[in-house]
């Protein structure tokens, strides 16, 4: 029987392409990550996936468009000056980009001219192509790309000679990423929590049959099983359950994700072909938190990191959260209380039985009021935003208002100190665009949060606290291995 | 409303299992490890950052990397080539001794003894006619030692730096493997 090192480490599989996309997570400049999380997402499952051909076609394009733009230019760059020189991979901010340059631009995107016709690579999708670009410098090299780009550069390039060096960086990853993907690990994990599903609830379980008892009972029977492809964290199991769960309600709507290869080519080969029929879902939905991250709404601090990256999970999957309330709150507070565990047999530092023994350092009860602040600080920035909008509408309380609104607006707008948040805002025609973006994105967060806190209120779920510590201290002592040859 | 499993097709439980792989494998990716290892390379916006921002000296953190990393060396002389306005490659395999004068792209550079006779020397930069004078130089030798300088505006045509003798920027322009960056 391994360690309880060993168990981590062996749990590490796809640390290369992990150490990427955290490299990625972390560019940050002084308004904050360049990649959002949504970006991060999207572009790690076509990677999984395998279905990254159409975006190294757009990519190796606005490469193209890139390079001739900033040869053109008086810094004479190649393309390095748009992946690089840009500090937030936002649509605005490629758009800005290109046009202080003398590239072809149309409202919605670059367009490139070839004998076969014309070429537009999207602003929208210009962020989800940096951060690919961002990728496989990291993970194929800048030499590969560099290469690329020599060849993109051609005065007299060609649609299908752009296409031929996409097909080749196609292969190239294809390659590289052989042994990286945790494609299997998470094919294994999907055999086994559905074989689980059909002996708990037959052959005709459906989304349904996916809750509290459901994902802790498999977990339990989990844990130490290599062959179930890791299920030793428990915040991994939950997000397992959370996505099939997601994926059988909704199947038909995200079939889109399903096309990890293209038809018509030798896959094993890296012989993949671009296919229309490998459409992907667009990179950025209506997402509410990516409208926060994007000009205008991101010149008002409305979140700091820590708050963005806690509403991340509750506003991307709240009908989830609130069928699997109990098992949201296990993995924020022993999922935590878990990584501790890791962290210290990882790095052989630390008393891991006495970090049992001291349990969480959050409750349940102390998870649902971080929801609740997030919620009342919204509901907060709300008001002040709406005081904002009303201000610069001339609206000073007029006596047709609801003065009682009015003044706790007022009030709300006095009590954030966050930037954009300065009495200029109440009067600059400009700031309004900002605020009235910023509205839009804020009232889907606010119905989210709402919708978990109506989901807690019962507090039923306080119940099986004390009982659940248990069961996870001796869980992690039986998968750490503590008592044993720890 | 959501189709029981047994009622699924085989084209639907296979769309089902490749987004459940890509979706899922992105989590697995993407979980945070709190407290993790830091990078074992500098990210490559801090390479660009550090190649191509004049006026903003090397961070000592690149410096260390591209001494103990061959290829990140590489990279950071490719990205060099790409980005500079005037590549002055290494001399020819003939050359030896140390250098005075180099020339490319119609730019010549010179290392010239104080007349002071105080141990200094001018590094001249002439600017071609016509050329936007450059703001920067970086001198990258194969070793790993980077030596990067914000340059001064020219008097005329001409950019003089004023240096020791026995500095580190005037010791790898002598060197005939170096190779020299203007931007």
């Amino acid at each position: 029987m391994p360690s309880g090192r060993g168990r981590v480490l062996a749990a590490s599989q796809s640390s290369a392409l992990r150490e990427v996309f955290r490299q990625l997570a972390e560019i940050e400049g002084p308004n904050g990550a360049k990649f959002t999380q949504r970006v991060l997402i999207a572009l790690a499952a076509r990677i999984v996936g395998r279905a990254y051909e159409t975006l190294l076609l757009e990519l190796c394009h606005l490469v193209r468009a890139a390079e001739l733009a900033g040869r053109r230019a008086p810094g004479d760059m190649g393309f390095e000056w748009l992946f690089w020189g840009i500090e937030l991979a936002r649509a605005s901010a490629f758009r800005a980009a290109f046009a202080a340059t003398p590239a072809q631009t149309t409202s919605e995107g670059a367009t490139l001219r070839y004998p076969e016709g014309d070429f537009e690579v999207r602003f929208g999708r210009m962020p989800m192509l940096a951060a690919l670009m961002e990728f496989l410098v990291s993970f194929l090299g800048y030499r590969a790309v560099a290469d690329a780009a020599e060849e993109l550069a051609a005065e007299d390039a060609t649609r299908q000679a752009v296409s031929a060096v996409a097909k080749r960086l196609a292969r190239q990853l294809y390659a590289a990423l052989r042994d990286h993907l945790p494609t299997a690990q998470a094919q294994r994990k999907l055999h086994a929590v559905t074989t689980f599903l059909q002996q708990e609830a037959g052959e005709g379980f459906s989304a349904h049959d996916i809750n509290d008892e459901a994902v802790l009972n498999f977990w339990l029977a989990n844990i130490a099983s290599d062959a179930a492809g890791d299920f030793r964290g428990f915040r991994t199991t939950m997000l397992a359950f959370l996505r099939l769960r997601r994926l059988l309600l909704e199947g038909d709507s995200l079939q889109a994700l399903a096309h990890p290869l293209a038809v018509g080519g030798d896959a094993q080969a890296g012989e993949v072909e671009f296919s229309a029929e490998a459409v992907l879902p667009p990179v950025v939905e209506e997402d509410p938190l990516e409208q926060l991250q994007e000009p205008p709404a991101a010149s008002i601090k409305a979140y700091n990191k820590r708050e963005l990256a806690a509403l991340q999970l509750p506003v991307a999957e709240t009908t989830g959260i609130a069928a699997l309330r109990l098992s949201y709150l296990r993995a924020e507070t022993f999922g935590a209380w878990q990584n501790r565990l890791t962290q210290a047999l990882r790095r052989e530092s630390g008393d891991v039985a006495a970090l049992i023994a001291a349990g969480p350092q959050a409750t349940f009860t102390d998870c649902v009021a971080a929801l609740t602040r997030l919620a009342e600080h919204t509901r907060c920035v709300m008001d002040a935003t709406l005081y904002v909008l009303r201000r610069q509408r001339g609206d000073n309380g007029s006596p047709t208002v609801n003065l009682d609104a009015f003044a706790s607006q007022r009030q709300a707008f006095n009590a954030i100190n966050r930037a954009g948040f300065d009495n200029a805002a109440l009067e600059d025609p400009e700031r309004r665009v900002a605020f009235e973006a910023l509205a839009n994105a804020l009232a889907p967060i606010s119905k989210a949060l709402a919708t978990l806190i109506e989901t807690f209120k019962d507090k039923a779920w306080r119940a099986s606290e004390a009982d659940d510590r248990l069961l996870f201290a001796a869980a992690f002592k039986h998968l750490y291995g503590v008592g044993e040859d720890q | 409303m959501s189709t029981p499993w047994r009622n699924l097709s085989d084209e639907r439980r296979e769309r089902l299992r490749a987004a459940f792989v890509a979706w899922h494998g992105a989590d697995l990716l993407l979980e945070a490890e709190d407290d993790a290892e830091p990078p074992s390379r500098p990210l490559f916006a801090e390479l660009f950052a550090a190649a191509t921002a004049p006026g903003r000296p090397l961070p000592a953190a690149i410096g260390r990397a591209l001494l103990a990393d061959p290829a990140l060396l590489q990279d950071f002389n490719l990205l060099l080539t790409r980005t500079a306005r005037v590549h002055v490659p290494r001399a020819a395999a003939a050359a030896s001794g140390a250098l005075q004068r180099r020339e490319a792209g119609g730019y010549s550079l010179r290392v010239v003894p104080s007349r002071a006779g105080d141990g200094q020397v001018y590094l001249l930069i002439e600017v071609p006619e016509g050329q936007t004078p450059p703001r920067q130089l970086v001198i990258s030798t194969p070793d790993g030692a980077i030596c990067k300088e914000e340059l001064p505006p020219p008097a005329g045509r001409t950019i003089r730096l004023l240096k020791d003798a026995d500095d580190a920027l005037p010791r790898a322009f002598a060197r005939p493997d170096s190779e020299l960056f203007l931007s």
